[in-house]
């Protein structure tokens, strides 16, 4: 996609915030089609012919940092640093009441039975499960710092806030605070090695009202739907997001409405589907 | 639905995004609230240019309130409409900074303060991880060194352990809490009253009970105490102020 507005490092938060509800979608997959075991080769295997066919981005920022206040960009950095040394928390095993009630354990029971279902001991596991299924391919590779995860998502999603910020923002200099505004909460600070789903839902959120904001083109459209789908396949709030994306593209692009609706609604639908496969 | 939140009338509809912020213990308590500075963006609706601009992020904003004031009213669950009113927010309230040196200084801080947060929650953990790992589960973490207790003394071929408290993640042991929201092999009719609790427990092929001292008194005579620990640390419900405690007994059903 053709964002010249974005920094790299925004840039790279919506690829990241794509490719790891893409992960979640292809892991759930192999789960329900019983090939968990055989995810990680499988995962290498796309992640190395994707990076060798795909052509690389030529992106150049459009707005030269020049052109922004010194200041604004000193206090992005800064903020970015405040979200990078807050990632120290995930060198602990994960302390969260909610996480440690039933998100790890329906992470747990994944790994261990390599499938998809609803546990009765675990009621929560008729919701959304794709942060889950990440945890549990994290567990099944030996990892026991599950907060790195939600740590990786909290970076992720104050990089693709940043480039909301900068699309809708009346000017540059007002980015930083938009993003300050939008992490700066206990909420935020208590979550960011939680191993919960919040981060990726924040990410995923941010993406899709990311791709809405911008031009009304079908590859805008399609970039939302898959983003509102991975919100939606994430936590069950997130489906909130992804009738609102649809919602406003089929009120919103009246030229446009009905092809642009359907195009985002299919990219949606796939990166959700497997989430609620079980 | 739950425990949380102050009703769902028409009135508390509108007057909730502030109740949230006085009375955040209603919605979960005050380490899951947003930043209420958002707010400011609401003001951004009067704007056709903020309206033109953030339009499909207003929009998706009231959905995400609305479903969420209809379902579970946990303030963390906002945090996603927070973060969309938020570019809306920092358009009103730059200018504003701007035009007075006093609103300057408190926006300034009442950024500053929790966004250092953050950081601060980070590196706290981190040291008090380093500091001794062996023990940091038992220290951060709610009634860890009873779940160790039945880890290392409880068959797992045998054993099925029903915790009246919901985090069950560190039992080896198969272990189920038996909080409604989390389970559905107890039904919410099946834990009152004791007697009939317990039945639901041996149908469920359960065979230990960990609960607080007292809780089960009225049904002693069916249980035989294995492990008591008069002062259980509840190591995650604060974390700047020192733990709590609370006496704890894990039974066996006979």
């Amino acid at each position: 996609m053709p964002w010249p507005e974005l920094g790299r490092h925004e840039r790279l938060a919506l690829e990241l915030t794509a490719g790891l509800g893409l992960t979640a979608l292809l892991l759930s997959i192999a789960l329900v089609a019983g090939w968990f075991a055989a995810a990680t080769p499988g995962l290498i295997a796309i992640a190395i012919g994707g990076a060798g066919l795909l052509p690389r981005p030529r992106h150049r920022a459009a707005v030269p940092p020049a052109a922004e206040p010194p200041w604004t960009a000193r206090i992005t950095a800064l903020i970015f640093i405040c979200a990078a040394v807050a990632c120290a928390g995930a060198l602990a095993p994960v302390t969260d009441h909610d996480a440690l009630s039933y998100v790890l354990p329906i992470a747990r029971h994944i790994a261990d039975a390599g499938a998809l279902r609803v546990w009765s001991d675990q009621a929560p596991s008729m919701w959304p499960q794709g942060n889950q299924v990440l945890l549990a391919f994290v567990m099944k590779m030996g990892g026991d710092r599950l907060g790195a995860l939600s740590a990786i998502e909290w970076l992720v999603a104050v990089g693709a806030i940043s480039a909301l910020a900068r699309r809708v923002s009346e000017r540059p200099e007002h980015v930083p605070v938009a993003i300050a505004l939008a992490i700066a909460a206990p909420v935020a600070a208590f979550q960011v090695a939680a191993a919960k789903e919040d981060m990726l839902l924040l990410a995923a959120t941010a993406a899709a009202l990311f791709c809405l904001a911008g031009p009304r083109t079908a590859g805008e459209a399609a970039a939302a739907g898959l983003f509102a789908g991975i919100a939606a396949g994430v936590k069950y709030p997130g489906l909130g997001v992804a009738l609102a994306v649809l919602a406003w593209i089929a009120l919103a692009d009246r030229g446009q409405r009905s092809r642009h609706a359907v195009i985002a609604a299919r990219r949606a639908r796939r990166s959700t589907a497997a989430s609620f496969a079980s | 639905m739950d425990n949380y939140g102050g009703g769902r009338g028409a009135l508390n509809f509108f007057i909730t995004p502030i109740r949230i912020v006085i009375a955040s213990e209603m919605y979960g308590g005050r380490a899951l609230i947003y930043n209420p500075l958002t707010y400011a963006g609401l003001a951004g609706l009067g704007f056709a240019s903020a309206r033109r601009r953030s339009g499909p992020l207003f929009f998706t904003a009231a959905v995400l309130y609305s479903g969420w004031y209809l379902t579970v009213q946990n303030a963390r669950l906002l945090l996603p409409a927070a973060m969309l009113l938020a570019p809306a927010a920092a358009d009103r309230l730059v200018p504003m900074m701007r035009r007075s040196h006093l609103v300057g200084v408190a926006a300034t801080l009442a950024l500053a303060v929790p966004m250092l947060l953050a950081p601060v929650v980070g590196l706290v953990r981190a040291g008090r991880y380093v500091s001794n790992p062996s023990t940091y589960l038992d220290r951060e973490t709610e009634h860890h060194a009873d779940i160790r207790w039945a880890n290392t003394h409880l068959d797992p071929a045998r054993a099925r352990l029903a915790s009246v408290f919901g985090d069950v993640a560190y039992f080896t042991i198969p272990a189920i809490g038996v909080e409604p929201l989390h389970q559905f092999e107890l039904a919410a009719a099946d834990l009152t009253p004791h007697d009939r609790f317990l039945a639901a427990c041996r149908r469920q092929r359960i065979t230990h009970l960990f609960a607080a001292q007292g809780e089960f008194d009225d049904v002693g005579s069916q249980l035989r105490v294995v492990y008591e620990n008069p002062a259980s640390r509840l190591g995650d419900v604060h974390f700047f102020r020192p733990a709590p405690s609370e006496a704890t007994v894990i039974f066996e059903i006979h």
